[in-house]
């Protein structure tokens, strides 16, 4: 296991999942776990723009966990890049609002985490 | 509960992830509970499940068929973590050198699917079966002598919706 996954593990927080909930499980954690997730971006920050969490709880799940550690770094390297940062910022915010939380309470290191730019004035989102 | 239902058209699939997609999209609509009232919507070239009158959407095909069956049994076994780490991972690169897909069917064949004609069918067992298949339909065929009809009807209907192209007849 992970040590994000046994972090998260630790925190004690249950969800009773329904069956929606547990085919969306099923749906991110084969994606995580073929390898797929840099196809699924758009898709997932789609998600996280109505939801909070990816199966919709109020308190995010092992799926949120999984998603996170495979997501962290296709993030990180977009945020990191010089080209275009305002633009990824805007593209992904929800799932960048959503990492931002995650790290915290899945206690990534300093020095891991991602640095945000709190001051960057984004376009508006058209839905 | 109403379902909407579509295959793999998609042309950023390739043909053994389309078949693996198709085949369990068509076993979602065989094996489905008649309560479940469900149509197949031809206008969406990309595999999806959608409930009608609600938001609810699913797009990948493991998530579909054990929704529709309602089996979420081993999710955490060894079993569906070789059928998506190992056999899915490889649909995702039809280039994967021959030996290696053989390889790697043969271990889910021995290891998996030596009961494979007792029903009822698991998800996890439909979904190791699957992706075997997909990889190699030959090799699986030869293997597996005895699959159960439904399956079999699920396959006509799967390569049915599967263009053919040049690159599987390969495996």
């Amino acid at each position: 296991m992970s040590a994000l996954l046994e972090n998260f593990r630790s925190l004690s927080l249950s969800n009773e999942l329904s069956k929606e909930q547990l085919a969306l499980a099923t749906q991110w954690e084969t994606v995580v776990k073929s390898g797929q997730i840099q196809g699924h971006i758009e898709e997932l920050n789609l998600r996280l723009r109505d939801h909070s969490f990816i199966l919709g709880t109020v308190t995010p799940t092992e799926t949120d966990a999984i998603v996170f550690e495979s997501v962290f770094t296709v993030i990180k390297d977009l945020l990191a890049s010089s080209k275009d940062v305002k633009g990824h910022y805007a593209q992904y915010r929800h799932i960048i609002r959503w990492c931002a939380y995650l790290q915290e309470i899945l206690e990534v290191s300093e020095d891991n985490k991602l640095s945000l730019n709190y001051d960057l004035e984004l376009p508006r989102e058209v839905i | 509960m109403a379902l909407n239902l579509s295959f793999d058209k998609s042309k950023d699939s390739n043909n053994a992830l389309q078949l693996a997609n198709n085949l369990k999209v068509a076993l979602a609509q065989k094996l489905a509970d008649s309560k479940l009232k469900l149509s197949i919507n031809t206008e969406i070239t990309v595999p999806e499940l959608s409930v009608v009158g609600s938001e609810f959407r699913l797009f990948n095909t493991n998530a579909i068929l054990r929704y529709v069956l309602n089996d979420f049994e081993g999710l955490e076994s060894s079993e569906t973590h070789f059928a998506i780490s190992s056999l899915e991972a490889l649909l995702y690169h039809p280039t994967a050198p021959k030996e290696h897909i053989e390889e790697t069917v043969t271990k889910a064949l021995e290891n998996y699917l030596t009961g494979f004609t007792v029903e009822p069918l698991s998800a996890t067992k439909l979904i190791i079966f699957t992706n075997a298949y997909a990889l190699s339909p030959a090799l699986v065929e030869a293997q597996l002598k005895e699959v159960p009809e439904t399956v079999k009807a699920a396959i006509s209907v799967a390569k049915s919706c599967t263009p053919r192209s040049s690159s599987n007849a390969k495996h």
